[in-house]
């Protein structure tokens, strides 16, 4: 029964096709099979043969036909490797998946350690020829603090996130730096003057170097909050006892909500406590959210402009050689 | 002014278009009439457009006939032209004049209205539209001044006292808006606010929780009374309330009633015309001259099924020459004409339709004006013999009838010579239609080939106003599916016994078909929807398999003898055909071959269950992408956020490959384990977004993805009807920034940032999975790390077997 046959093969998962969609869903380092890592390791593979083999006249350097054919690959692809800030915002005109050239783009980039290496023959000095060396080192090491940033922050940032927005967070904090006003307005002024303070200055995100560090002193309100608590707390015969800071706030809210039973202003101090500890829990979320991002992101601001120094370099450094030739 | 009990020709109740042009064209030709409206405008429905909202023309092919102006423009300047008309006319309008009941006796009907006024007239128009009127408060003192049904500006109210009545949407919306300058208390009859919208429970709690409004839970409004101006409250109504334990007045200055619309059907049945269905979709059938069941009464517009102005406007106009004796041939006749084109030895349109009524069940259900509109949707197309009409595994929901000739089938792409037939006056189609799957045969055409093609949305329309042609497509629907799914190769007469036996039944999304324990005694084949089978866990049930449409379930048990060793859940709204255990394994009994291929399917599930039983964190991210409406998805954006880097070039993609205007939002959305649903388009099966597009603009093509035509009018009705989101108003440009020049000097917007284009004119926008891109989807094709994948149902389980390291 042929048609029978037929649906039956529609029935089974389409091998083919499962394939192919299980071949989308990989990273760049496995992607298309290790395609670009076997090319970078045949690329170095060569490289250190024929530098092995090479026997010069004088001391290795650039200036034999084996340092040429090497600073000329370095070079090209060095112009190649940068090409991939153009191709990959280039959305409406480019072919071929921007996966696949950041596949080729980090093991190649990484075999031109070897390449541009072997291109100097270990000739170094204080000139614009090493300057260049070393501006390409720097670029791919801070292409190698990109891999890996790339390869474990990602799911950090996601578990710190807990299923949050960033801006859906940030109006939350808002919302409850708002309502924490409000609640303090019902218990009393000093209360709500205090409030207010600490809402006003408890601040999101910080400098660069704050960010990288992930401490940002701005966060809170640098326990003035607690102190006039512990200070309203005496005010009430129920200093808290022990360990100061958040703990201690806990524990004089809970003496004064036990003092104070069923009414109204002690329901209010337990809000207030509620909201305004949620809002720090948010404001820490967001700072710890920048943090990682900040930790990802980081190394393309030297990766690009070192990059673009390192043309520049390189653009020197051929000319030269070409006029000194 | 017309005189209480004055005797009219015509009498249109209702000045929407097709109302207005109706009185206009009646005003035009000096025939005695009224036209009545219970508002004190013109046009109630375009009236309450926001200001200045672009209203489009559509249907462009079809010719304004009116004795009136009706051109695409402003709301604004389309009310201006109306109103000159109907000055300039000279049409007898009467506003505030609300119609409570029309009777027919045998000389003519008699209309009343809810001001105690009375009139007569020979014909009745009515155009009243399909918005229905607001729910009042039902409670002694309702009528008073200081009761609205709507708020348009909450910032024209300061320092009032505001009472909101209702828990919907719309009354969330009111009173948090009002909140900043009034005192706002909110009505509610039950305890929580279980019928709003997430965002809007939240926001209401809130507002209650700081005390910004006033919440009267488990209450209703027992009345209202007018306070005297010099009364010590200052307020002008005093509102009495009928607590849980004991009453609560108000004293207040307004009373805004969110209680929702009683539709109008309830009156329109009252005034005699008879709906073919309960479906709430469902129309009244009217003549060819747009006459009801109950002579001299018309329905014309949105009412009848006619929501585009264009065409009530000719419907008003063709009523009123009706009824005054001055036929006239259809708008349309021109158009149809060309549509016959494929039968050129014939040249009348009328012996056409008669020819294609007694070719098919289907137009012969039809009436002549149910039939030229439908024809007017569709296409008719003369084959050439052996052309294909659709392959298998190819999207598309138009369901095609054929005229002559007659049209082969196969399973697979291949070839067509093993094929079997569908005859002349058949229909084919029906089961993408239905279930919302991609085509499950390839169909070609055999020798002198001639088809209609009809739309989706005219199908549906038609099926849910034709009981008959609903039946009939039912049981074709159940015939073929058997057949291919279940019973391949079987006879057509056994088939028909099992049909015979076969029932459909509907659930609710999440509601169980069968649970563990259950006898096992039907075999489901899911006619629409999609089903979950699970296990109970330690702490939630763990989904074992994942259904979707066109496909069955259930047989396991009813082969191996066994009560249900699962539970089916219905993920979204779930249409079944249950088949009876005892047919189905007679024919498992009768065709060795079908046995065969039945057991290896039972074998294969068996292994996924084992490999899902092994790791049921898999179930737990299948649960979560079920929530997520991933169930009823053709194709979804995943990302899968242990290699997404957060660049937002998927984002920036989107927006330079459409018109600068990005489809997708990667950071809203839900995220369980590391698998994130971006807010973008879902392609589902059954489209949320083509519910209600007024100009038919939403289409499906045959890879599956779900776009917008040009002809959106801006209404933002697929914006509001989408659950996911995913449609946003916007203004597409045709910057195309320079990449160059942003990397070299800085100059211009970056390439893929958002760029407003100029003029007003909101369109809706949405994913087009980049239909017309070699290359396939933008955002995935940008992904510079292969976190951006897209998936459909079939590939849940894969793209779940397996990370992406």
């Amino acid at each position: 029964m042929a048609v029978a046959e037929r649906l039956l093969q529609r029935l089974r998962p389409d091998g083919a096709a499962a394939a192919e969609r299980e071949a989308e869903h990989r990273s760049i380092f496995v992607y298309a099979g290790f395609r670009y890592l076997k090319v970078a390791l045949l690329l170095c593979a060569l490289s250190i043969l024929a530098y092995a083999l090479h026997d010069p006249h004088f001391p290795p350097s650039g200036n034999t036909w084996l340092g040429y054919t090497l600073g000329t690959i370095a070079a090209l692809l060095i112009v190649w490797l940068a090409w991939l800030g153009v191709r990959k915002r280039n959305f409406r005109a480019g072919t071929g998946r921007v996966k696949g050239w950041v596949s080729a783009h980090v093991y190649l980039g990484l075999s031109l350690l070897i390449v541009a290496t072997l291109h100097t023959g270990f000739q170094f000095g204080l000139n614009v020829h090493t300057l260049a060396y070393t501006l390409m080192v720097l670029v791919i090491l801070s292409g190698i603090y990109g891999i890996i940033a790339y390869s474990i922050l990602p799911t950090r940032i996601t578990r710190a996130r807990e299923g949050g927005e960033f801006r859906e967070m940030v109006d939350s904090i808002d919302r409850l730096g708002e309502q924490a006003l409000k609640l303090a307005d019902q218990i009393d002024s000093e209360t709500h003057a205090v409030v207010a303070r600490s809402v006003g200055s408890a601040r999101v995100g910080g400098s660069v170097g704050e960010q990288l560090r992930g401490r940002y002193p701005r966060a809170d309100s640098g326990g003035t909050l607690e102190e006039f608590l512990k200070l309203k707390g005496s005010e009430v015969g129920a200093a808290p006892a022990g360990p100061s800071g958040r703990q201690a706030t806990i524990a004089f809210f809970a003496d004064q909500l036990f003092d104070s039973g069923r009414e109204p202003r002690g329901e209010k101090l337990q809000k207030l406590l509620q909201v305004t500890s949620e809002r720090k829990a948010l404001i820490e979320r967001i700072n710890r959210d920048t943090t990682l991002r900040a930790r990802l992101n980081i190394w393309l601001y030297l990766h690009v402009p070192l990059t673009i120094a390192l043309l520049a370099a390189l653009v020197v450094h051929i000319v030269s050689v070409f006029l000194y030739w | 002014m017309a005189e209480n009990g004055t005797h009219y020709r015509i009498a249109v109740v209702g000045s929407g278009p097709g109302g207005f042009s109706a009185a206009c064209r009646a005003a035009e030709m000096g025939d005695s009439h009224i036209l009545l409206e219970a508002k004190p405008h013109l046009s109630n429905t375009i009236f309450c457009y926001q200001k200045g909202k672009h209203v489009m023309a559509e249907p462009s092919v079809l010719p304004l006939r009116a004795a009136a102006r009706f051109d695409a423009g402003t709301r604004e300047a389309i009310l201006q032209a109306w109103e000159e008309d109907v000055r300039e006319r000279g049409v007898n309008i009467r506003y505030e004049s609300e119609v409570t009941a029309i009777q027919r006796d045998e000389s003519c009907f008699t209309i009343d209205c809810a001001d105690g006024t009375r009139v007569t007239a020979d014909g009745v128009v009515l155009g009243i539209g399909v918005q229905g009127n607001p729910r009042k408060l039902g409670a002694p003192g309702e009528d008073l001044p200081g009761i609205q049904y709507t708020l348009d500006d909450p910032d024209e109210y300061r320092d009032e006292v505001i009472v909101v009545v209702g828990a919907g949407d719309a009354a969330i919306e009111n009173a948090v808006a009002l909140v900043k300058q009034n005192q706002v208390h909110i009505v509610n009859r039950k305890d929580e606010f279980s019928r709003a919208k997430e965002g809007n429970n939240n926001l209401i709690l809130q507002a209650i929780d700081d005390g910004s409004v006033t919440c009267h839970y488990n209450t209703t409004v027992d009345s209202v009374e007018a306070l005297p101006a010099d009364d010590p409250s200052g307020r002008s109504m005093r509102l009495t309330l009928n607590g849980k334990e004991d009453q609560v007045v108000i004293d207040c200055d307004r009373i805004i009633a969110r209680l929702g619309a009683i539709p109008p059907r309830g009156f329109v049945e009252a005034c005699g015309v008879e709906f073919p269905n309960n479906d709430p979709n469902a129309v009244p059938q009217v003549s060819s001259t747009y006459e009801s069941n109950v002579p001299g009464l018309y329905i014309v517009g949105a009412l009848g099924g006619y929501p585009l102005i264009k065409q009530a406007m000719n419907q008003g106009y063709e009523v009123v020459e009706t009824i005054c004796g001055r036929p006239v041939r259809p708008a349309d006749e021109p158009i149809l004409k060309e549509r016959f084109n494929v039968f050129p030895w014939v040249d009348d349109v009328e012996v056409v339709l008669d020819v294609l009524s007694a070719r098919s069940p289907i137009f012969s259900a039809l009436n002549r004006l149910q039939l030229r509109e439908f024809l007017l949707e569709s296409t008719i197309r003369a084959l050439d013999e052996d052309e294909v009409v659709y392959r298998q595994g190819d999207h598309g929901a138009s369901v095609f009838v054929i005229v002559s000739g007659e049209a082969q089938v196969t399973f697979g792409t291949g070839d067509f010579s093993k094929t079997a037939k569908i005859r002349s006056g058949r229909i084919f189609g029906e089961m993408a239609l239905i279930s919302g799957r991609p085509r499950s045969a390839s169909v070609a055409a055999g020798k002198d080939t001639v088809v209609v093609e009809i739309p989706r949305r005219a199908m549906l329309k038609l099926i849910a106003s034709n009981e008959k042609v609903q039946r009939y497509v039912d049981r074709t629907f159940t015939m073929r599916a058997l057949e291919r799914f279940l019973a391949p190769g079987a006879d057509e007469s056994e088939l028909a016994r099992v049909v015979a036996e076969a029932e459909l039944r509907e659930f609710r999304a999440g509601d169980a078909i069968y649970e563990i324990g259950d006898a096992a005694e039907h075999i489901h084949l899911i006619r629409s929807g999609s089903v979950m089978m699970s296990v109970p866990g330690t702490k939630e049930d763990v989904i074992l398999n994942y259904v979707p449409g066109g496909n069955y379930f259930g047989e396991l048990d009813v082969i191996a003898g066994t009560d249900r060793q699962q539970t089916a859940r219905a993920a979204i709204k779930t249409q079944t055909i249950s088949v009876p255990a005892g047919p189905f394994l007679e024919l498992l009994e009768k065709y060795p071959a079908i046995k065969e291929r039945v057991r290896e399917r039972f074998s294969a599930q068996i292994q996924q269950r084992l490999e899902l039983e092994r790791s049921p964190e898999r179930g737990a991210i299948m649960h979560f992408l079920l929530q997520e409406g991933l169930g009823e998805a053709t194709d979804a954006l995943l990302i899968d956020e242990s290699l997404c880097v957060r660049c937002d070039y998927c984002e920036k993609a989107c927006a330079a490959t459409h018109g600068n205007v990005s489809r997708l939002n990667r950071e809203a959305g839900a995220t369980f384990a590391n698998l994130h649903v971006p807010t973008s388009c879902r392609h589902c099966e059954h489209p949320h977004c083509m519910k209600d597009c007024p100009p038919d603009a939403i289409h499906r093509a045959a890879n599956g993805e779900v776009y917008i035509e040009d002809t959106c009018i801006g209404c933002g009705n697929c914006e509001r009807n989408c659950p996911y989101g995913v449609i946003q108003m916007g203004v597409a440009s045709d910057a195309k920034p320079s990449l160059l020049q942003w990397l070299l000097t800085g100059g211009g917007p970056e390439p893929g940032s958002e760029i407003k284009g100029k003029g007003s004119i909101k369109k809706a926008v949405k994913c087009d999975m980049c239909g017309d891109r070699d290359e396939g989807p933008a955002c995935v094709q940008a992904c510079p790390t292969g976190a951006a994948i897209r998936v459909g149902p079939e590939s849940f389980f894969e793209v779940l077997s397996r990370g992406g390291r």
